[in-house]
């Protein structure tokens, strides 16, 4: 059994978040007072020693962004904590800071610290008013024991945190809209350069970094970036967060040493498949990332080996997916995700995606030929390259992903005008089996359309003009004398 | 609470808080997250907190916690007894409670089928 090491979630489940005293008794605030005994340059060296690599979904390294902020010309800085967790099925950053808020607070302190920022920003979406208000009464307690405020320690370092709320727009997490959208304007983002660390909110310098970025940053000054190298691998250290989801057993959060195997997460931490089903892809990533199928399962996961599988690490949602699941319609979901949260600045990512949508449509539908394949591949790439953010740029990643791994899918869909999975409404028809059929009647009282028929106690039949394929019979069978061809 | 002035002032009070711990006492943590409330953990946790007083035990402490990370088994209720490991407990509804105060609480057995099989590993 692989073993969980829990770093970032060392208190959650542990204390009372609403009590500092109980995480000052887990050491806590010693991170902060170790540092402020230091240069800041030292601190920044930790974390760059730490290689540590930012948790939000790209793995930039976060010591690196430290130290251009650091160096940023400016007596005014901030430091925002990315608490706007849009991907679906993601819930790590929320049960952080449920879960251990004073984590969160800390590592931003000692950023704030090591950059030379005098004020730091949650920027946390309206929808997690529990981790809300857990933020709130740990400022306050920390600010009531001198942890936060003015001249903290008694030191000449004075470090303040607001709460902003965001709509919950999916765009809003990335780095140049959220800071549109604390200072009061849309959630668009812009070009980089420059820069947040250069130029950032209000055009100051601005240390951008996630929630479990920052709940890394206490154990690694307390405990030295040597000890944090012990867990994961050289290029990715330390451990992830994992929401794990969809068709596992045992769903929830788990935080595993990076380069743990996707088998290992799946099927020993989560238990397998859920009514022993045959396992058939994993998503990782959110919309940015893709489908993983069965024979990469053995891969160790870090931010290099998810990408070469056109997948991402993305903030840590782990969605796994049973044999049941036609992945031409888990890409249309993704995509209609996108679509949806587009800001609509670029035409590329405004128009492209709408087309990719319409393809995946086509498809599903059995509307579409076999040149349609080509022309969607070609089009995903010119919105991955043609997009101004980084939504944009990974959108079409779910449809080319399905497509490398599950090619003949798309295809059975065109030419055999098949869905194996028996998902994509128009092409499957429902049919009773009469050898199995009681003629219990059940199925034909739930028909919404009336297209069930026969006598009582003998085998009934569908009539497939009526039907709208509802499933409604389906799930009522008791004989499963029902089948979906 | 004054304000702490030096790294060494904290130092103390870390010191103190855990001093000042009674190692004695049995901790039962009920986490409540969202996904723990949503399945009803603060029914649970208030349910607990009233056997306890019913059966008349001391020497329990009831917190609640955030989400342990067993969202598929909550609400979860994890009871640390001192020199003991942990014992986590899953699908504890408000109405498993009394089983749960009874048998482990009160006649000191492990109320088998509320188990959850791993129970929460610490990293540091
Ligand atoms: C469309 C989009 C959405 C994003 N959403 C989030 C988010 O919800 N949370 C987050 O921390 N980072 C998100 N990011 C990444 C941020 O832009 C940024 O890279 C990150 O917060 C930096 O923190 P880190 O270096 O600690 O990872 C998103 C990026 C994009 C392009
Ligand atoms: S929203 Fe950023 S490219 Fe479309």
């Amino acid at each position: 059994m692989p073993e969980q090491v829990r770093i970032v979630l060392r208190n959650a489940g542990n204390i009372d978040p609403e009590n500092i005293e109980d995480y000052l008794k887990n050491n806590g605030y010693l991170a902060l007072a170790k540092a402020l005994k230091l240069k800041r340059e030292e601190v920044v060296q930790t974390v760059l020693d730490s290689n540590l690599r930012g948790r939000g979904g790209g793995g930039f390294p976060t010591g690196l962004k430290w130290k251009f902020a650091m160096q940023a010309k400016g007596d005014e800085k901030y430091v925002v904590c990315n608490a706007d967790e849009g991907d679906p099925g993601a819930f790590m950053d929320r049960s952080v800071l449920e879960g251990d808020p004073h984590s969160v607070l800390e590592g931003m302190a000692i950023a704030g610290y090591a950059i030379g920022a005098q004020k730091g920003i949650i920027y946390i979406r309206a929808e997690y008013p529990l981790a809300v208000e857990r933020l709130k009464v740990g400022i306050s307690q920390a600010k009531n024991y001198g942890l936060l405020g003015e001249n903290i320690l008694g030191s000449n370092f004075s470090f303040d945190i607001d709460i902003r709320l965001g709509a919950g727009a999916f765009v809003c997490g990335e780095e140049t809209a959220l800071i549109h959208s604390i200072e009061g304007f849309r959630g668009e983002p812009t070009n980089k350069p420059p820069f947040p660390a250069n130029s950032g909110l209000w055009k100051k310098p601005t240390l951008i970094n996630n929630v479990e970025t920052l709940a890394n940053i206490a154990p690694i000054i307390l405990n030295g970036a040597d000890w944090f190298k012990q867990y994961g691998t050289e290029n990715s250290p330390g451990t992830k967060v994992f929401a794990l989801a969809g068709d596992v057993k045992n769903v929830g959060l788990v935080e595993v040493p990076m380069g743990t195997t996707l088998r290992d997460i799946i099927f020993d931490i989560g238990g397998g498949i859920k009514g022993d089903k045959r396992f058939k892809a994993v998503q990782t990533g959110g919309p940015s990332g893709g489908c993983i199928p069965e024979e990469y399962l053995d891969t160790p996961i870090d931010y290099d080996s998810l990408q070469e599988l056109g997948s991402m690490m993305g903030s840590g949602g782990m969605i796994v997916m049973d044999e049941d699941t036609c992945m031409v319609d888990v890409a249309k979901f993704y995509l209609q995700f996108t679509v949806d949260e587009s800001c609509g600045k670029c035409t590329t990512c405004r128009v492209g995606n709408v087309r990719l949508l319409e393809m995946l449509e086509k498809i599903t539908s059995g509307n579409a030929k076999m040149e349609d394949l080509d022309y969607m591949v070609s089009l995903a790439n010119v919105v991955k390259n043609g997009s101004l953010c980084g939504l944009g740029q990974t959108a079409p990643n779910p449809i080319l992903s399905t497509y490398t791994y599950f090619e003949e899918e798309y295809k059975e869909h065109i030419l055999d005008r098949n869905c194996r999975a028996g998902i994509c409404k128009n092409l499957i028809r429902y049919e009773i089996i009469p050898d199995d059929c009681t003629g219990c009647t059940a199925c034909a009282r739930v028909c919404p359309t009336e297209a069930i028929l026969g006598e009582l106690r003998k085998p009934h039949t569908i009539e497939q003009e009526k039907c709208i394929k509802c499933g409604s019979c389906y799930s009522t069978c008791r004989f499963n004398a029902i089948k979906i061809v | 609470m004054p304000k702490l002035k030096s790294l060494e002032q904290l130092e103390s009070l870390i010191n103190e808080l855990k001093e000042k711990e009674n190692k004695n006492k049995i901790v039962l943590k009920v986490a409540l997250g969202t996904c723990g409330i949503s399945a009803g953990s603060d029914e649970t946790y208030e349910e607990l907190l009233k056997k306890i007083e019913e059966e008349n035990l001391e020497n329990i402490e009831v917190i609640k916690t955030g989400c342990l990370g067993y969202c598929y088994a909550e609400p979860t209720v994890e009871v640390n007894e001192p020199g003991k490991e942990p014992v986590l407990y899953g699908n504890v509804t408000k109405a498993k409670v009394k089983d749960l105060v009874k048998t482990h609480l009160v006649e000191g057995k492990i109320a088998e089928e509320l188990i959850i099989e791993e129970t929460h590993k610490k990293a540091i």
